[in-house]
């Protein structure tokens, strides 16, 4: 509902790069539900609804909201980048509660050409490698796609990308010069059951977009932290 | 004798066993193991049935909830799901309660199971059914060794003790807390997620004299006292919370809201089994079922569990089950009728106990100073603060070990390595320290001797050892097998690294630069 007010609104356009993506996971050999995400990705603000939840950057701003769709609440945060040194717990209280892999990646060149949603995508696969689970990604990328690859990273997958993909990208940046059109990450994680997660880009198009996609929509209401959207 | 229990033991001995009348194709036969759990899921339902209601008014649905039992031979058997997930099979000639039974044998190896099989788990997702995600009581069974014992258990265990220990009322009392976690979700949202805190001494310490508190107000007969001893588990937990931070304090006592009351249900069936029937003695094919013959050695065991949780320094989360049971059985006396809308409410335990209690803060502090000498606080102390600086030493000598890593991957046995590794630890979370090394671990064919040098066991499935001095360009171990397949696959292999010499019936090395990955890929011989 917030969606279609925001769209009706603004008067003026402006220019972005809409990317719809579906994710598909399978876990325990049991396929979940597919859920299907769209990003308007601007100069100024990028626009992203997946699920119940809208989120917009605002580099101007340096502010990032998150909105849940189905009522009128928002998270305020301050918009930064995700930090890319590895911390080290110094918490003695939550020491050991949570392990998060350190993936040592390898990268395998194929030769494989596919044809993904009418791209043509080359084909690499990499390996990840940590003590306690591993991680192999098969990747299709392209360079032949209407958007502006670099404006994609720079505003949005920087700010999104899991540890995972931003450790990918610092270990073999060229990768950036390419859009991902699929992925499959099939993980062994170090205690639970085999995790699929496969994306596809099913949709890469520059379009125009209303400039008040970007504004916070009116009557929302502030909550003091994203954790309580989820109650 | 209770009619109804009658009745029971009739639908199991029928409703199992009932064969698909007509039904031409050969029959499944299940092996004496997983047809015992069949029993045990059909008898805590029976025992709902009766006791549902009286124990927790309203709650219903507890038969719809489908089990998933993992079993240490890879079989897994599933009971009651509306859309079983590929790989499982229905076996026509069972079922339970008039549910499905199913079977997925496609990982099964050739292990005998050893009874009495035990274990835990909890509801999850499993499969989907009309779109929706089937929550699930997942169950994890693990052959209890004939020379096993509680954690922390130094004497041995005489034959009383080690049947009470090994009774499956056991596992029928896990089941019916875990359905009962299925009621939970249905009737309360959490809102906190789960305590995951490390102690500190003041914890450990004030966390003790609140157990030590509820239990003498549990065990107090006489009402004043009793409160007396509550009002001293409300300060102490005050003073222990000095040590939390405030999303630590509502995880804690959400904890007890959770698994608490769950235990609490626990209790409530051996007090209501002990209070409507008669125990006898059954003859089921299951020779550790004893028909709840020993319900007040059994709750006696209960209490045991909570001597032990509320002296053990490193726990916390683990602590919330007896002491929010303990606070549910003593609100049934202080407060008659807290459980209408508790829930709905959404009031801690610990709230609703001290709101029963109404402590102004100048008793508070008269009380504080009390605790001191009624509850031996300065031996209490002196032992937790002793073990904590132990503990914190023990990471400190860990962290400063670089060099090789040999990671040693058990998550295929499916086995928890810490309950067969043996040797003195300290846990952070669910990794743990053994400053003196692991004297041995062993799970079926699979075997480590450790020399006397730090090791870690860390994610329940692996075992970690750095070698500080590896020779440059050299593997760093030495490696004797029957058999190779492939480039890194090995049988009967028996690897002699400097910190450890594990036997296993088939492993899979891998080597990079700084790490030497050890995968077990079968824990019996092939």
């Amino acid at each position: 509902m917030v969606v279609l007010m925001v769209m009706c609104l603004g008067a003026d356009v402006l220019a972005a790069d809409h990317l719809r993506s579906e994710t598909k996971r399978t876990y325990a050999g049991t396929a979940w539900p597919s859920r299907v995400s769209d990003a308007w990705i601007g100069e100024n603000g990028v626009y992203l609804k997946s699920g119940r939840f809208i989120t917009i950057f605002r580099f101007d701003l340096g502010k990032r909201w998150t909105i849940r769709s189905d009522s009128t609440l928002y998270a305020e945060e301050p918009l930064t980048a995700p930090g890319t040194d590895e911390q080290v717990d110094t918490n003695i209280h939550k020491l050991g509660f949570s392990y998060t892999p350190r993936y040592i990646w390898t990268l395998e060149r194929t030769d494989r050409i596919d044809t993904v949603n009418s791209l043509i995508c080359q084909k690499i696969i990499l390996h990840g490698d940590a003590d306690y689970s591993t991680k192999t990604t098969e990747i299709w990328l392209t360079k032949n796609v209407p958007v502006d690859i670099r404006q994609i990273y720079r505003s949005f997958v920087d700010y999104t990308a899991d540890d995972d993909w931003r450790s990918i990208y610092r270990e073999f940046p060229d990768l950036k010069d390419f859009l991902v059109v699929r992925s499959i990450e099939t993980e062994e994680p170090a205690i639970a059951s085999t995790t699929v997660v496969e994306k596809t880009i099913t949709a890469a198009e520059r379009v125009e977009t209303p400039a008040a996609m970007y504004d916070l929509p009116s009557g929302c209401k502030r909550v003091s932290s994203r954790d309580d959207l989820y109650k | 004798m209770n009619t109804r229990l009658i009745g029971s033991v009739l639908v199991i001995m029928t409703s199992i066993f009932l064969p698909a009348a007509g039904n031409a194709v050969a029959q499944d036969t299940l092996s004496t193991a997983l047809n015992i759990d069949l029993q045990r899921i059909d008898e805590t339902w029976n025992l709902l049935d009766q006791y549902a209601n009286e124990i927790w008014p309203g709650w219903t649905g507890y038969a719809d909830v489908p089990f998933l039992i993992d079993y240490p031979d890879g079989e897994r058997m599933l009971i009651g799901h509306p859309n079983p997930p590929e790989g499982f099979k229905c076996l026509n000639n069972y079922q339970v309660h008039g549910k499905k039974v199913y079977l997925d044998s496609r990982n099964e190896i050739a292990l005998a199971l050893r009874l009495p099989l035990l274990g835990g788990g909890g509801p999850i997702p499993f499969g989907i059914f009309n779109g929706v995600p089937v929550r699930t009581i997942h169950i994890q069974l693990t052959s209890l060794e004939a020379d096993s014992a509680m954690p922390g258990d130094s004497t041995s265990i005489d034959t009383g003790a080690r049947r009470i220990q090994t009774a499956s009322e056991n596992q029928l009392l896990i089941y019916a807390h875990e359905l009962y976690h299925c009621y939970q979700y249905k009737v309360y949202e959490n809102r906190y997620g789960n305590l995951q805190y490390n102690t500190d001494e003041n914890y450990a310490t004030y966390a003790e004299i609140e157990g030590l508190a509820l239990e003498r107000a549990y065990t107090e007969t006489d009402p004043r006292r009793m409160k007396e001893y509550l009002r001293d588990f409300i300060v102490a937990r005050d003073l222990k919370r000095r040590s939390m931070d405030t999303t630590e304090q509502l995880q804690e006592s959400e904890e007890e809201l959770m698994e608490g009351m769950a235990t609490y249900v626990e209790m409530k069936i051996l007090d209501l089994v002990k209070v409507h029937h008669t125990p006898v003695a059954r003859s089921s094919g299951d020779p550790y079922f004893f028909g709840f013959a020993d319900v007040d050695s059994l709750l006696q065991a209960k209490l045991r569990k909570h001597e032990y949780s509320r002296a053990y320094t490193m726990d916390s989360r683990g602590k919330s089950y007896t002491f929010g049971a303990l606070q549910g059985l003593l609100l049934d006396r202080i407060t008659p009728g807290w459980k209408t809308d508790f829930y709905r409410n959404g009031i801690m335990p610990d709230r609703l106990v001290a709101n029963a209690l109404h402590i102004s803060a100048a008793d508070k502090s008269i009380i504080a100073e009390g605790l001191k000498t009624r509850y031996a606080y300065d031996s209490i102390h002196n032992k937790h603060a002793g073990l904590i600086r132990e503990r914190d030493s023990a990471l400190e000598s860990i962290r400063g070990r670089k060099g090789l890593s040999f990671i040693i991957d058990l998550k295929r046995t499916n086995d928890f390595v810490t309950t067969h590794a043996d040797g003195k630890f300290y846990s952070f979370g669910i990794m743990y320290i053994y400053p003196a090394g692991i004297k041995k671990m062993k799970i079926e064919d699979v075997e480590l001797t450790g020399l006397n040098t730090p090791m870690v066991v860390d994610q329940l499935y692996y075992m970690k050892w750095v070698d500080t001095d590896p020779k440059p360009g050299e593997d760093n171990y030495e490696l004797k097998y029957s058999r190779k397949e492939g480039e890194n696959v090995y049988y009967d292999a028996t690897l002699t690294a400097g910190g450890f010499i594990l036997k296993a019936p088939k492993l899979e090395i891998a080597r990079s630069h700084d790490r030497v990955k050890i995968t077990i890929l079968s824990k019996v011989h092939i």
